[in-house]
């Protein structure tokens, strides 16, 4: 397998390359470095929206979650991706309307600037910075987990863990947004690609889909229907993670900057689709996957089950090609977030471009780190840290929400967000409880975001002019 | 009009995915041999999708 790995990383390499010397350009502005001009169109668009969405956690944690709780895991992603998609006609709309009268350098800063108030920006960059850490810390994580497997003794988990982050900062620091985008759309099509001749192979493995099923039923049925063997997948944990899922876009700035940066609204709904089109092609080979991995390793742990099912059962190329696959889903999916990070804390600052892109860079290299350390201690619970990230980063959506439909929103808003926040944070670190009685905690905010915000926003509408065209159902 | 009929469509496929099609215990009626939740979780995403390529066709608003 090492001539394949050797080849298929060489021809990876040369890509990236390429992709910076592309976007390498000397004098560039900072907005040309953080946002790629703004320029973004919708075939680019949708590979590095998708490239940022699908990553290491798709194609480990989501085999892994069909291994273990079943089909419920499609409505987990899958129907929630397409709800989400629907939901980004409007929000992109309303953003880049937002944003073309107030300007945009990261999310964070739009806020402060909507609500007037540097409050509502810091409140978001805290969210963002505590819940994509573990996100991103997943990525590396996965990926570790499976270099360490195929080239066992080179180095510790913790050293390819450096390895990529290293990685990562030269090549965002080469090429910038720009760069990142070209690696997205390389990593969107190679992880599309591997994926399928992966979940092929398993299913040809099963004996195809009629006999998997069959054995599936005999032996363990509860992997095909709702809540799944282990009573994970309730409607109540299903609603919990559309309303994540489908606030992705909104309160997660690494997909809120791709919505801004496109060319023209035309585009983000065009990449809206596609994405969905996206989605249901690579998820659907990671069932097949996972319930190869349900008949033949039940019983195994998760990293034996992801090395032996993605490569030690592959033949040397499909093994090579995966290992190839997955460091560029993580190295570009690691990108996007440590690099959105530094766009908040860039959209928060002022001063002189040169020493607010310094303080930026640097603000980089601090979140490469604490990255890295969290990967080492995180848990192999790959989707389950992925769904604590998009509900802890769901806590920002009053927020966003409020910011994008108001001429002058209502600043209570940040208070029930910030509120929200402290709630998930301490539940996260155990403090409080995940669930109340029955009713999971996630389920309560948002039924307390919600209501709160309406009322808020009710209150809100009758002292000051909604902005025109407010009303998605406006025509 | 048609755009507001198609979010009323996507709003009942939501609500109806989750009220009364995703039906925990159940394995039957199958399709091509996959299992209910499975065939009607991937018909839905299909149907949200559709929806998704409608929507941006009839959006009522246009960049300035």
């Amino acid at each position: 397998m090492t001539g394949w790995l050797i080849l298929f990383f060489a021809i990876f390499v040369a890509l990236l390359i390429a992709a910076s010397v592309k976007s390498y350009k000397k004098n560039r502005t900072s907005d040309e470095f953080m946002l790629a001009g703004s320029n973004i169109g919708m075939i680019l668009g949708f590979l590095t929206f998708a490239a940022a969405l699908f990553s290491a956690f798709t194609f480990q944690g989501m085999p892994d979650f069909f291994r273990n709780h079943g089909v419920g895991a499609w409505i987990f992603l899958a129907f929630s991706d397409g709800v989400m998609v629907f939901f980004i006609l409007w929000f992109g709309y309303k953003l880049r309307k937002r944003t073309k009268a107030k300007g945009f350098k990261g999310v964070s800063g739009l806020m402060s600037a909507c609500f007037g108030t540097p409050w509502a920006g810091y409140v978001f960059f805290v969210a963002a910075f505590i819940f994509l850490v573990p996100y991103v810390a997943i990525q590396i994580r996965g990926i570790s987990i499976f270099l360490d497997a195929t080239i066992p003794n080179a180095l510790s988990d913790w050293g390819w863990s450096v390895v990529i982050v290293i990685i990562m900062l030269i090549y965002a620091e080469i090429g910038g947004l720009k760069a990142i985008v070209f690696s997205d759309a390389i990593q969107a099509l190679l992880l599309l690609l591997v994926i399928w001749i992966i979940g092929i192979f398993c299913l040809n493995q099963t004996g195809g889909l009629t006999a998997t099923f069959e054995s599936l039923e005999k032996t363990n049925p509860a992997l095909l229907s709702l809540p799944g063997p282990n009573g994970l997948f309730t409607i109540q944990f299903l609603i919990g993670s559309t309303i994540a899922i489908t606030m992705i876009p909104v309160t997660q700035p690494q997909l809120t900057t791709r919505l801004v940066v496109m060319k023209d609204l035309k585009a983000v709904h065009r990449m809206a689709y596609a994405v969905g089109i996206f989605a249901i092609l690579v998820i659907l080979p990671t069932v097949f996957i996972g319930l190869y991995g349900a008949i033949r390793y039940p019983d195994a742990e998760t990293p034996a089950f992801i090395a032996s099912a993605l490569l030690w059962d592959q033949p040397n190329p499909v093994a090579a090609l995966a290992v190839v696959g997955l460091f560029a889903a993580c190295l570009s999916t690691t990108n996007a977030q440590i690099f959105a990070l530094g766009s908040e804390l860039r959209s928060l600052l002022r001063g002189e471009d040169n020493i607010v892109m310094r303080y930026t860079r640097f603000g980089i290299f601090v979140f490469s780190v604490v990255v890295l350390v969290f990967s080492v201690y995180m848990s192999d619970q790959l989707a389950l840290l992925a769904r604590l990230s998009f509900t802890g980063t769901a806590t920002m959506a009053p927020i966003v929400l409020c910011a994008v439909i108001f001429e002058r929103p209502p600043r209570a808003v940040v208070f029930v967000s910030g509120l929200s926040l402290l709630v998930i944070f301490l539940a996260t670190i155990g403090i409080l409880p995940m669930k109340v009685g029955v009713v999971n905690l996630d389920i309560i905010l948002y039924g307390f975001m919600l209501v709160s915000t309406l009322a808020i926003a009710g209150w809100h509408s009758r002292k000051v002019k909604v902005v025109p065209a407010s009303n998605p159902l406006d025509s | 009009m048609k755009w507001k009929l198609i979010v009323a469509l996507a709003a009942i496929c939501t609500i109806a995915a989750f009220g009364v099609v995703f039906v925990p215990g159940i394995i039957r009626p199958k399709f091509l041999s996959l299992p209910y939740v499975l065939w009607t979780g991937i018909l839905l995403t299909g149907v949200l999708v559709l929806l998704t390529y409608l929507g941006g066709r009839y959006f009522p608003h246009r960049e300035d």
